[in-house]
C-alpha cells in the first residue's frame, strides 16, 4: 500500500509511495524532503501534487514524515536538524530498496532542503542530485522569521502561555514547540556547514535572486559542483494560511520541477 | 503502537480500491483499550489529518496515553485520500468515511461505540457523523456554530467600549494615518455597537443551519445519551462569550444533562499557543473520564442498538451500519449524491 511506516519499529516514520506509473525505472527516484511545522501543513498538498506529478512522468517517489512530525513517531521536540538528516537517509534507503531505482535525486523545501544538503554530505552512495528548493540558508534568520510570523498573529492574551525570553529564540511558534537543540543547531547554521560535496551537481530554485542565495550558491561552487540557479516568480506564495485555505498549488514552479527531473543527468 | 491503515474502497469486489488514508492508534490489548469507546479524528477545514498544529496527532498520543483507542484519518480528497467518485456531494462523502472510518475501528474489535472530535468544518462532519450513525456515543465539538443573543450582543458590545486597548490602538490609527482626526476612533464606536443578533450565514464558506435546527439536532443527540463538549474560542466572539449565552440561544432545548459547553477566550481558533494546546487536551481528557470512567466497561454496541430499539450493527448484514448512516442523512435532511 503506499501509505506505510518504515525504519526502526520503536520510532516508525511515515511515508508515502507514488510508484512511478508506465514504463518505470527510466526516470531517476525522488525523495521530497519537505518542510516542518507549519510551513509543512501548508506545503502538504503542493508536494502531494508534485510526487504525483513525477510518478506520472516515470519516477518513482517517495514522501516521508521527519521523527516529530507528521504522522511519524515522536513528539514535536524530538525534531532537530540532526534527526531530520538522519530521516532522509532512511527515506533515502527505503526509496532505493522499494523503487529498484540506480539513482535518486533529492527535493528539498525550505528547512527540508538545509537538512537534505547537510546529509548528502555523509552518505557514501548519497543522491545523484539535489533541488533545493526556497532554501533556509541562515538558521537564526529563520528562527527570526518564525517568531515574527507567531507575533503578527491577533493572538488573545493569555497568561498561561509562556513569554517568550527572546524574539531571536523562539520555545515556540505557530503551533509548534522548537526544542533547544534544534534551536541551537539552528544558531549554528551557516554555508560554512558545507564542507564536503555533496553531490554531483545541485539546483537552487528560488524566489529571487537575493544575497543570501548568491552566498549558498558560492559556497556549493567552492566545493567544485555546477549549481544550475533558477528564480521562480511564483516565489513563496504557497507559504501562506490563505494559500493553503485556497488549496492553492504553484502550478508553474511544479512543471519546473518536473522537467528539471525529467532533464536530469 | 500506531499502524496505518487504508480503507473505504466501497463494496466488495470493487475495482476501484482502499482510496482512504489514516492512522490507527491502539495502545493495547484491544479486549482492554475498546472496553471505553475509540475516538475518531479527521480534517479541520482543509489541513491534512494531523490537524491544525498537529493537534490530531497530540491528542490521538495523549488518549494512547489514558489507554484510549484511535483512528486520524484524511476524508475523501483532502490530505493523502483520493477524491471521491465524480459527483458525490462533500457532506455526504464525508459522513460515509466517517462511517467506514468507524468500521475499521469496529473490525479491530472495538465494541464500546465511538467518539467523534472535530474542528469548525469538521465539528459539523462531525455531528452529522453521530446523528446518522447509532454507533456514536460522544462528540467533541471545537468552534461548532455559534448563534448570538441580545444579552450576547451587549456584553460583547461593553467588553468592546470598555477595552482600553482598542481605543488606544483605534488613536495611535488615527494618529498615524493622517485621517480625520474622528475616524478611527469614530471606527471603534460603531464596532462597539454593530449589530450581532443574526447567525452568521456563511463563515468561509460554512453554511449555518438555523438555530432551531442545529438545537433539534443536539437535542436529539442527547435524547441518546450520546455526550457531547461544546468548546468555543475567540473565533465565534461576536456571538457568544460565555456558556451562559449558549444557554440563552438554545433554552427551548432538553439537552438531558448530556451537554457541556466551554468558552476558553484565551484561546484561538486553532489553539496555536501551546498553552492552549494543553488545555484542550486536559479538558477533553476529564470531560472523557467523566463520561467514561476508567475501568468502567462501557456498553457494547449492540446491547445500545437493542436497549433503543434497532438492531444492532454487528449482527447486521454487511454494510448495513452504513445504510443505518445513510438513512440518518436522509432524516438529517441531507441528501446523498446530491
Amino acid at each position: 500500500m503506499p501509505a506505510f511506516h518504515f525504519g526502526s519499529s520503536e520510532a516508525p516514520l511515515f511515508g508515502y509511495y507514488h510508484p512511478a506509473e508506465a514504463r518505470a525505472g527510466l526516470r531517476p527516484a525522488v525523495l521530497i524532503c519537505g518542510p516542518i511545522g507549519e510551513e509543512g501543513a501548508r506545503a502538504h498538498r503542493m508536494l502531494r501534487v508534485l510526487a504525483d506529478r513525477l510518478a506520472a512522468k516515470g519516477a518513482p517517489t517517495l514522501r516521508f514524515d521527519y521523527r516529530g512530525a507528521g504522522d511519524s513517531a515522536g513528539a514535536c521536540d524530538e525534531l532537530t536538524l540532526s534527526t531530520m538528516g538522519a530521516d532522509v537517509i532512511a527515506a533515502h534507503d527505503e526509496l532505493m530498496d522499494m523503487s529498484r531505482a540506480s539513482r535518486a535525486l533529492w527535493i528539498g523545501l525550505r528547512l527540508g532542503a538545509s537538512a537534505a544538503v547537510r546529509a548528502a554530505q555523509r552518505v557514501p552512495r548519497g543522491p545523484a542530485g539535489v533541488i533545493l528548493w526556497d532554501p533556509v540558508i541562515d538558521g537564526a534568520v529563520y528562527l527570526k522569521e518564525l517568531s515574527s510570523a507567531q507575533a503578527a498573529m491577533p493572538l488573545p492574551d493569555d497568561p498561561d502561555a509562556k513569554a517568550p525570553a527572546s524574539a531571536d529564540d523562539p520555545e515556540e511558534a505557530m503551533g509548534f514547540r522548537l526544542s533547544p537543540a534544534l534551536r541551537a543547531e539552528l544558531r549554528a547554521m551557516s554555508n560554512a556547514d558545507l564542507k564536503r560535496k555533496p553531490t554531483r551537481r545541485a539546483m537552487i530554485l528560488a524566489g529571487a535572486a537575493t544575497p543570501e542565495i548568491a552566498s549558498l550558491h558560492e559556497a556549493m561552487t567552492d566545493l567544485e559542483m555546477p549549481v544550475d540557479e533558477r528564480h521562480d516568480t511564483e516565489g513563496a506564495a504557497w507559504n501562506s494560511d490563505d494559500a493553503m485555505n485556497a488549496y492553492y498549488v504553484p502550478s508553474r514552479t511544479i512543471d519546473d520541477l518536473v522537467q528539471a527531473v525529467e532533464g536530469w543527468r | 503502537m500506531e499502524r496505518v491503515v487504508e480503507f473505504g474502497g466501497g463494496e466488495e469486489g470493487d475495482a476501484t480500491g482502499d482510496r482512504l488514508v489514516g492512522v490507527l492508534n491502539r495502545p493495547g490489548d484491544n479486549d482492554v483499550v475498546y472496553r471505553r469507546p475509540a475516538a475518531l479524528l479527521f480534517n479541520a477545514g482543509i489541513v491534512h489529518r494531523i490537524g491544525p498544529h498537529r493537534l490530531n496527532v497530540k491528542l490521538a498520543r495523549a488518549l494512547a496515553a489514558k489507554g484510549v483507542a484511535s483512528l486520524r484519518f484524511d476524508i475523501s480528497g483532502l490530505g493523502d485520500s483520493a477524491p471521491a467518485p465524480a459527483g458525490a456531494h462533500y457532506e455526504t462523502q464525508a459522513l460515509e468515511d466517517i462511517v467506514a472510518a468507524a468500521d475499521v475501528l469496529e473490525a479491530d474489535g472495538a465494541r464500546a461505540g465511538f467518539i467523534a472530535i472535530g474542528m469548525c468544518s469538521g465539528a459539523d462532519n462531525a455531528y452529522r457523523a453521530a446523528l446518522a450513525d447509532p454507533r456514536f456515543v460522544g462528540l467533541t465539538l471545537l468552534d461548532p456554530y455559534a448563534y448570538g443573543t441580545p444579552r450576547a450582543k451587549v456584553a460583547r458590545a461593553m467588553e468592546k467600549a470598555t477595552d482600553l486597548g482598542r481605543w488606544k490602538r483605534a488613536i495611535g490609527r488615527t494618529l498615524g494615518g493622517g485621517q480625520d482626526s474622528s475616524a478611527g476612533v469614530a471606527a471603534v464606536q460603531s464596532e462597539s455597537t454593530e449589530a450581532t443578533d443574526a447567525a452568521p450565514e456563511a463563515d468561509n464558506g460554512r453554511v449555518y443551519p438555523p438555530l432551531a435546527d442545529f438545537g433539534r439536532d443536539l437535542q436529539a443527540l442527547t435524547t441518546r445519551d450520546v455526550k457531547i463538549l461544546i468548546r468555543y474560542t475567540t473565533y465565534v466572539e461576536e456571538f457568544l462569550t460565555d456558556p451562559s449565552h449558549f444557554r440563552d440561544a438554545f433554552g427551548a432545548f432538553d439537552f438531558a444533562g448530556n451537554l457541556d459547553v466551554d468558552v476558553d477566550r484565551r484561546a484561538d481558533h486553532t489553539y496555536v499557543r501551546l498553552a492552549a494546546q494543553q488545555r484542550l487536551f486536559s479538558r477533553i481528557s476529564s470531560w472523557y473520564d467523566a463520561c467514561w470512567p476508567e475501568g468502567v466497561a462501557a456498553p457494547e454496541m449492540g446491547a445500545r442498538a437493542a436497549n433503543e430499539g434497532e438492531a444492532p450493527a454487528s449482527n447486521a448484514a454487511p454494510n448495513t451500519a452504513k445504510g443505518v448512516a445513510i438513512e440518518g442523512l436522509r432524516r438529517a435532511g441531507v441528501r446523498p449524491g446530491s
